[in-house]
């Protein structure tokens, strides 16, 4: 499945190393992937209700790594 | 295919082989203090019950972590346990606000480079070591919530006893 | 005096009810963490839209505290004050324009939802469940959901699955909706007791996270999404025209959509941060849909959070969305009802794109008196503009369905 092959994909290049004690940037509230639910939800209600598009949005990762 | 295993789980050993582990003594570190900058060296607290936490401002458990390990310093350094916490944020003056949130009287180091951080392994943050009056790890501790403090004064009651 | 309600905006709260379906997928969190904090949130939104249309006053409140040692209980509950307008049906005026035409007076509608979840941690893995419902004078939705996120790669990688699942039921008192169970029509009368319709609607997710370096990130999700049951909207209607005679009126039907839809969205959101900005972050998404309807749809959005001084962000946003048009969508029809499987002259299913700017500006407060940890207060603006003539490709078919809204929203967190 293509999403199978673009996940393994991603993992595989791995990208950069990043070590635990390096994800202080990636804590910050604003890189957060959602760092506003409720207004995001608001937003995303809004825009469901009068356009035909939906979905797409979910599931959490980044920030930083704690525990 | 045993062989292929056997090989595999040795590179895996190989990958690992530098970091601390239980039983291991504590690699002997320098660092400067974050207040003042004067070097301080792991063996100052030889023959102590040492708790080394590593420890970041961003790290949300480590503010959870800080009120109730202060508390158990107090409780028992007169037994002969001391906290050893080490900053690894890239700048000191996020770690510095950090201690005027969370105010604590035990030592604060500052590894800003994480060089010494690299050789212990910290693998999560915050990542701790209790090391005993010998200079050996005796236990690694990954993450922290506020009900670890049980298990971690059970430790160190523990090992303050030998 | 008995006050004869006019339904027509329950039509826009039932599109409103779908939405607060699918905000169970949205689960924020990181597997291993958790927060031991308490929260609180109130969010004030209003919404206006152009030409006296549709009014909106949204009121939220959400809360969250952690239990033990590794879950986090999770609630809110929203109100909708909702008057206004909305587009009925289009017709043609006496030069043979496309018109369209809005629903009767003001009316006063009000929605209540409420939705609860918990959340267990892992060392590595995350699961959530959650559910809740919502409601309205004659319409209802029961809702629940399940989020589960896997951390691999000391935690640089999140696989993200989750599941969501909506039972909706609409019971309009407006003459002819035409529904599959209990319909009671009377032609002369229009009358109409107990008509009955339901919805079911699952949506499936699939995604996953990577930190790229140290300071960027990468969502990639894909969604399905399937629906069934009464699809159409009971409060809008079409107009069909004599074929040899354009301009003579032969019938008018109400919305008849498809009793199936099967979407599938695949969404790509990049997060950057820039330590030489005082360590600001762009967040750029892009998500193309496409259903059996025969829309496709992309939207584009990017957004700026800038610190600034004392705990101040600022964040500028703009957005960029585009739709085709719905297989059996027209303004109006020709011919005879008889001629087609389905029909809808409803706006959204037509082909159009919009264009929105927003401005959002954001206070974080930290030295504050126990137990209060941390405070945030937030305001902002967004101008939405929806027209036929900003569709990619512009197969512009006039701008009778055109129109904008202001989105207003402030909100206030406390942290325990």
């Amino acid at each position: 499945m293509k999403l199978i092959t673009l996940f393994l994909l991603i993992t595989l290049t791995a990208c950069t190393e990043v070590l635990p004690r390096q994800r202080g940037n990636l804590a910050l509230p604003q890189m957060a992937l959602t760092p506003d639910p409720l207004e995001f939800g608001l937003r995303q209600h809004t825009a469901f209700s009068k356009e035909a598009a939906n979905g797409g949005y979910g599931g959490g990762g980044g920030g930083c790594g704690c525990n | 295919m045993k062989k292929i295993l056997a090989i595999f789980s040795l590179a895996a050993v190989a990958v690992v082989v530098n970091a601390t582990e239980v039983g291991q003594p504590a690699p002997q570190f320098m660092l400067p203090t974050l207040k003042t900058d004067s070097p301080t060296p792991l063996k100052q607290f030889a023959g102590k019950v040492i708790y080394l936490d590593f420890w970041a401002s961003w790290c949300a458990p480590c503010k959870t972590s800080f009120p109730l390990l202060n508390k158990l310093h107090q409780k028992l350094k007169a037994q002969g346990f001391e906290v050893v916490a080490v900053n690894l944020d890239e700048d000191k003056a996020n770690g510095e606000k950090f201690l005027q949130e969370v105010p604590v009287d035990f030592t604060v180091l500052r590894d800003a480079s994480g060089e010494w951080a690299d050789k212990f392994v910290v693998d999560s943050m915050p990542t701790s070591f209790i090391i005993d009056k010998n200079g050996v790890v005796q236990k690694i501790h990954h993450g922290f919530v506020s009900d670890d403090i049980t298990e971690i004064e059970a430790k160190i009651t523990e090992l303050l006893k030998k | 005096m008995a006050m004869k309600k006019n339904k027509t905006s329950q039509a826009l709260a039932k599109l409103n009810l779908a939405a607060l379906a699918l905000t169970g997928v949205m689960q924020e969190a990181q597997a291993g963490r958790v927060e031991e904090s308490y929260n609180f949130d109130f969010q004030y939104g209003n919404y206006v839209e152009s030409s006296n249309r549709m009014k909106v006053d949204i009121f939220e409140t959400a809360v969250s505290a952690p239990i033990g040692k590794s879950m986090t209980f999770a609630a809110s509950a929203v109100r909708d004050v909702i008057s206004g307008a909305s587009p009925k049906y289009n017709r043609k005026d006496a030069k043979g324009n496309i018109v369209q035409t809005l629903s009767g007076a003001s009316i006063f509608e009000q929605r209540d939802g409420v939705n609860s979840n918990l959340t267990y941690f892992f060392d590595n893995a995350l699961l959530n469940f959650g559910g809740g419902f919502s409601q309205e004078q004659d319409y209802t939705s029961r809702f629940a959901n399940t989020n589960l996120s896997f951390d691999f790669n000391k935690k640089l990688t999140t696989l993200n699955l989750g599941a969501n699942v909506a039972f909706d039921v609409v019971e309009p008192s407006k003459a002819n909706a035409d529904c599959s169970k209990g319909v009671v029509t009377n032609e002369e009368t229009g009358e109409i007791r107990g008509a009955n319709c339901h919805k079911t609607s699952q949506q499936y997710l699939i995604g996953v996270s990577q930190i790229l370096d140290k300071d960027s990130l990468l969502q990639l999700n894909m969604t399905v999404n399937y629906s069934e049951g009464y699809l159409s909207d009971p409060y809008k209607q079409v107009y069909f025209y004599n074929a040899d005679n354009p301009l003579r009126l032969s019938d008018i039907q109400n919305d008849k959509r498809p009793r199936d839809k099967m979407q599938f969205a695949w969404l790509a959101q990049y997060v950057r941060h820039f330590e030489g900005l005082n360590n600001a972050a762009l967040h750029a998404d892009y998500r193309f849909s496409t259903d059996d309807w025969g829309i496709n749809s992309h939207t584009t959005e990017l957004s700026w959070h800038q610190p600034i001084g004392a705990g101040f962000q600022l964040i500028p946003r703009f957005r960029y969305y585009s739709q085709d048009s719905a297989d059996f969508y027209a303004p109006v029809f020709y011919g005879t009802h008889k001629d087609y499987s389905a029909y809808s002259g409803d706006y959204r299913l037509a082909g159009f794109g919009a264009l929105s700017g927003g401005f959002k500006i954001a206070k974080t407060f930290t030295e504050l008196n126990k137990p209060i940890e941390q405070m945030k207060l937030q305001a902002g603006v967004e101008y939405y503009d929806h027209s036929a003539a900003y569709q990619l490709g512009n197969t512009n078919v006039g701008s009778f369905a055109d129109f904008s809204y202001y989105l207003i929203n402030a909100s206030v967190n406390l942290k325990f």
